[in-house]
């Protein structure tokens, strides 16, 4: 089966390069714009990966990540921090709300298709 | 390895500037008791050497060394120095890492045209307002440079907004991130677009305004920095 991504950004620009990122992979992108809509996202879903930014309207990054993890359907999804904010607050916030990992922005594709593939099956379109 | 480094270490993250943090202390700590201290530490860091003398001679214009100018500027305009570098170095590794468009730092001023502005607010321990602009013509430019040529939609000025919104929110994000580890704690607004002309940010009396302007490209790229002085 092929993996399933979500990504949580308020920014269009970041869910488009995403796509275009892993659009040479075999897997599914989906993508909310903000905290709340990323939630109820994930619950319809279920994805395998979640990419969470941090400055966002309604609930932001952490505030997100604290209700995926009380939410029991889908508290247990692998999730990435894709960020500018990576002050030791942040760091220490989304560590202990135990993240996969944490991708500071600026980044580049190279960065999200590598950590997709240590976390998810992650194989190139036939 | 005190915890933050660790957790630096684990997400294979950029070490955070050690000098700013330290900076950030001895502000704090009172700048008349630590004046030596920071004027030490600023001398360290050769850009923001050149920096600190270029702001205290524009101001009296005699040859000095880093001693004498963090004495002529003072806390207020030292501070203001020390957060413009951090913000240069924020927005050039935006443009080059996003975008693969290096920036080349200019003092002139370009033409008024109609721009695409977008504004974010920090506050807390450090307070005030982050601009960035870039002309409104370029929706093109900047899309294909994320995305690829073959990427830019019908009306690239539309998706403009967003384009900006996102850069600045990444160059704000920094930013915030090393006031943050520098001990001035402070929150980020979510950007807010406008298209308009002619801007100037409002600057109050008590606060400090910092233009820095880049082209790249042949296209110019605005920043405006507008700080509320940190209170000792
Ligand atoms: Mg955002």
């Amino acid at each position: 089966m092929s993996p399933k991504i979500l990504t949580i950004d308020d920014s269009k620009m970041v869910h488009l390069i995403v796509a275009k990122t892993f659009e040479t992979f075999d897997c599914q992108i989906v993508s909310a714009a903000d905290g709340a809509l990323g939630v109820e996202a994930a619950l319809r879903e279920k994805p395998d990966l979640i990419f969470l930014d941090i400055t966002m309207p309604v609930l932001n990054g952490i505030q997100t990540l604290e209700k995926i993890r009380g939410t029991p359907e889908i508290a247990g999804t692998p999730v990435v921090m894709l960020t500018a904010e990576s002050d030791a607050q942040r760091l220490g916030a989304a560590d202990a709300l135990k993240v996969s990992g944490y991708i500071s922005k600026p980044f580049k594709p190279a960065q999200l298709v590598e950590l997709t593939k240590s976390l998810v099956n992650l194989q190139a379109k036939a | 390895m005190n915890p933050t480094d660790k957790l630096i270490q684990k997400f294979q993250l950029a070490p955070l500037p050690g000098n700013v943090q330290r900076l950030g202390k001895l502000i704090q700590g009172g700048f008349a008791q630590n004046a030596d201290e920071i004027a030490a530490l600023i001398k360290a860091d050769a850009a923001l050497s050149a920096q600190v003398i270029a702001v205290a001679q524009r101001k009296r214009n005699v040859e000095m060394e880093v001693e004498q100018a963090v004495m002529r500027l003072g806390v207020t305009a030292i501070t203001l120095v020390v957060m413009s570098e951090l913000l240069m170095n924020a927005v050039t590794k935006t443009f080059s890492t996003m975008l693969n468009a290096p920036l080349e730092k200019r003092e002139e001023l370009f033409e008024h045209v109609e721009e695409i502005l977008g504004s974010i607010r920090f506050s807390g321990r450090a307070s005030g307002q982050v601009f960035l602009r870039v002309p409104a013509t370029c929706g093109a430019w900047m899309i294909g440079r994320f995305l690829g040529e073959e990427s830019v939609p019908e009306d690239p000025t539309e998706m403009l907004g967003d384009v900006v919104g996102e850069l600045l929110n990444i160059v704000a994000g920094n930013f915030k991130s090393n006031l943050c580890d520098a001990g001035l704690n402070c929150d980020l607004s979510v950007p807010s677009i406008v298209r308009r002309m002619g801007f100037k940010p409002e600057v109050g009396e008590d606060q400090h305004h910092q233009l820095m302007a880049f082209l790249t490209d042949g296209l110019p790229v605005f920043l405006d920095l507008v700080i509320t002085p940190v209170s000792a």
